[in-house]
């Protein structure tokens, strides 16, 4: 094959990747979007065999990761969706640091522009790959990951190991002879940096960790494109970089935060903590039979999920209380919070999976515009994402954030195990709204009696 | 209808620039030569062909250009051509705001498949693994080894698991 319609081959699997992200604007060709972008892997995959004699090693390493990747991805269950996407995100950084220091060893007279890429790829490559794996420790609730462990003065030490990271880089490239010792310094540095980083964040502020360390996954593939001299590594690198960080920044700002608060872990200087016991007096819990009363000749029914949704498992049941509100004549919808879960977009994968049409998932500033006219609103396991305060009180630490103002709604009926806090830390006002109602318990088992107290009901 | 429009310029201007890039490199070739597979390899033989003497001889025994049983020249041969170096990042820089154009677009509901299925696409790295697997000899050649498995079991399972989670939103 020439040469040039292997660079023409590759650049048509650069295309596809392009078209492929394309069709995921929408629910009805992402299937095929996801297709097309494996298609285009597939393609790259061939010229990039095409273009060098076969290899036993090279088949025997296809087949292996072949294999984990296959048993991966049909054993998971949907509720760790969050812990695989962070794994594989640290895979692919692992990649690119071990392809660029290989490429490294067969040809350490590289040039400048060469190394510097090569840093690059070490330093990226090594913040996703140790990042990814501390956020899969937390998101899979490791022991080890359960709670941050204390570094003195972190962000000097950050600072600090960030400016070593720089000069050794300079180091690099100055040397000029592309010293295999100083990348492994380098790669060492950043793989401290990395687990630094993550270690500190946890809790509702996972989301914008695992979409930034996508970002961080795609740009490593893009300076490896940089160091093999390949356009579809740059293509495809850069759009996956973009793709994170545009996630990165709807997440904060669906958090009111910026991202160097989230990063280094600067929850906003809140004022005064309301006192719990004061803010909570008029809480009045209620039972699953009562709440069937309050759903008999509901017209429109809201559910608002979180993380605690997730935790308990709770779609399916929860899904099927819809279908029997809605056989019963009631409008349903479910309100969605951006940064609700531990990943972009976790709640609507969870309820795709228990069979909830797409269209009946409304984002939050849609279903704010109506939630005044809702009979009944459901909070499932969601607590800061629609605690008032953020609006009310202009000292709080979550000041600002959007919420969904489930308050609107005639009745809310919060299910929750306690009345404790949630990662913000602060008591939540709607608790003990007049118009609300606490049904304590583990959200699964709350919404299967709810169902039943309704089907009897009936 | 203009988003599509944006969208296809943009795509079109970066059609066209790496398009040029490639008739300008492959200007160079010899037509016997075997294949190199890079740019860069193919800058190299360009070099070597306008200037028979460069000012130094490096060992460039790269994977890229090794990849494709290089001749002796080529490996006698000089450096890539800044200009190369500025079509890649061009090409960066475009593909960014083709992502940026297009990823706006992913409405929330979709966001966990978009970004398990861009984390896929980044096991392209697997291509650079491919070629450094074979090449090298020892150590190198483990390295290279680990990166297929690892790129491989990032791009197979990210795919499927995408898949997965797309074929529950596509039920209905």
């Amino acid at each position: 094959m020439d040469s040039v319609y292997l660079q023409v081959a590759y650049f048509v699997a650069a295309l596809l990747f392009i078209f492929g992200l394309k069709k995921m604007t929408h629910p009805r060709t992402a299937v095929k979007g996801n297709a097309l972008s494996a298609i285009a892997m597939a393609l790259a995959l061939v010229i990039a065999l095409v273009a060098r004699d076969g290899y036993v090693f090279i088949t025997v390493g296809l087949m292996v990761g072949a294999a984990i990747g296959v048993w991966l991805a049909t054993t998971i269950k949907m509720t760790a969706m969050p812990q695989l996407v962070a794994l594989f995100n640290g895979l692919g950084g692992a990649a690119s640091i071990l392809v660029a220091g290989a490429v490294l060893m067969l040809d350490p007279h590289q040039q400048a522009h060469e190394l510097i890429a090569t840093a690059a790829t070490g330093v990226i490559g090594a913040v996703t790959f140790w990042g990814s794996l501390v956020a899969f420790g937390k998101l899979q609730e490791l022991k080890a990951f359960k709670k941050p462990f204390h570094v003195p003065s972190q962000q000097m030490v950050n600072g600090l190991l960030a400016a070593f990271i720089l000069a050794m880089c300079a180091l690099f490239v100055v040397l000029n002879t592309g010293h295999g010792l100083v990348y492994v310094v380098i790669v060492l540095a950043a793989s401290v940096l990395g687990v630094l980083l993550v270690n500190s964040i946890g809790g509702a502020d996972m989301p914008v960790v695992i979409a930034l360390l996508n970002s961080y996954s795609g740009l490593a593939a893009a300076a490896t494109g940089f160091v093999i001299n390949n356009v579809v590594l740059v293509v495809s690198g850069a759009l996956v970089g973009a793709s994170g960080l545009i996630l990165t920044s709807l997440m904060c700002k669906a958090m009111n935060r910026s991202l160097t608060n989230v990063l280094f872990g600067v929850m906003g200087e809140g004022g005064e903590v309301a006192d719990a016991d004061e803010v909570y007096r008029n809480v009045r819990s209620t039972s699953a039979d009562d709440v069937a009363m309050i759903l008999d000749g509901a017209q429109r029914v809201v559910f608002v999920p979180g993380y605690g949704m997730a935790v308990a498992q709770a779609q399916h049941a929860v899904r099927n209380l819809a279908k029997v509100l809605e056989e019963h004549g009631a409008q349903i919808e479910y309100g969605i919070h951006p940064v609700a879960g531990r990943m972009p977009g976790h709640m609507n994968v969870l309820l795709a999976e228990a069979d909830v049409p797409y269209e009946q998932l409304k984002e939050m500033d849609e279903i704010n515009q109506t939630l005044d006219t809702v009979d009944v609103a459901f909070v499932i396991g969601a607590n800061d994402v629609v605690n008032p305060v953020a609006q009310t009180d202009p000292n709080s630490v979550i000041a600002g954030m959007p919420i969904i103002e489930v308050g609107k709604a005639r009745t809310v009926i919060v299910i929750k195990r306690s009345l404790s806090p949630g990662f913000a830390g602060i008591p939540n006002p709607l608790f003990a709204a007049d118009n609300t109602l606490m049904l304590f318990g583990d959200a699964q088992k709350a919404v299967l009696e709810i169902l039943n107290a309704v089907k009897e009901n009936l | 209808m203009q988003r599509v429009l944006k969208w296809s310029c943009a795509t079109a201007v970066l059609l066209a620039f790496t398009a040029a890039g490639l008739a300008w490199a492959e200007d160079g070739v010899k037509p016997a030569q075997p294949e190199p597979t890079t740019v860069k390899s193919l800058q190299k033989q360009l070099l070597e062909e306008n200037a028979p003497a460069p000012p130094k001889t490096e060992s460039v025994e790269t994977a890229s250009a090794a990849t494709a049983s290089a001749t002796a020249e080529d490996i006698e041969a000089g450096g890539l051509s800044p200009s190369v170096i500025a079509l890649l990042l061009f090409i960066f820089v475009l593909a960014i705001f083709i992502g940026f154009e297009i990823i706006t677009k992913v409405p929330p509901t979709l966001h966990t498949p978009l970004m398990s299925g861009s984390n896929a696409i980044s096991g392209i790295t697997i291509v650079g693994a491919l070629l450094v697997a074979g090449d090298g000899q020892g150590v190198s050649a483990f390295i290279g080894f680990l990166a297929v498995v690892l790129a491989t079991i990032n791009a197979v399972g990210g795919f499927l698991v995408t898949h997965r989670m797309l074929a529950m939103f596509q039920k209905r």
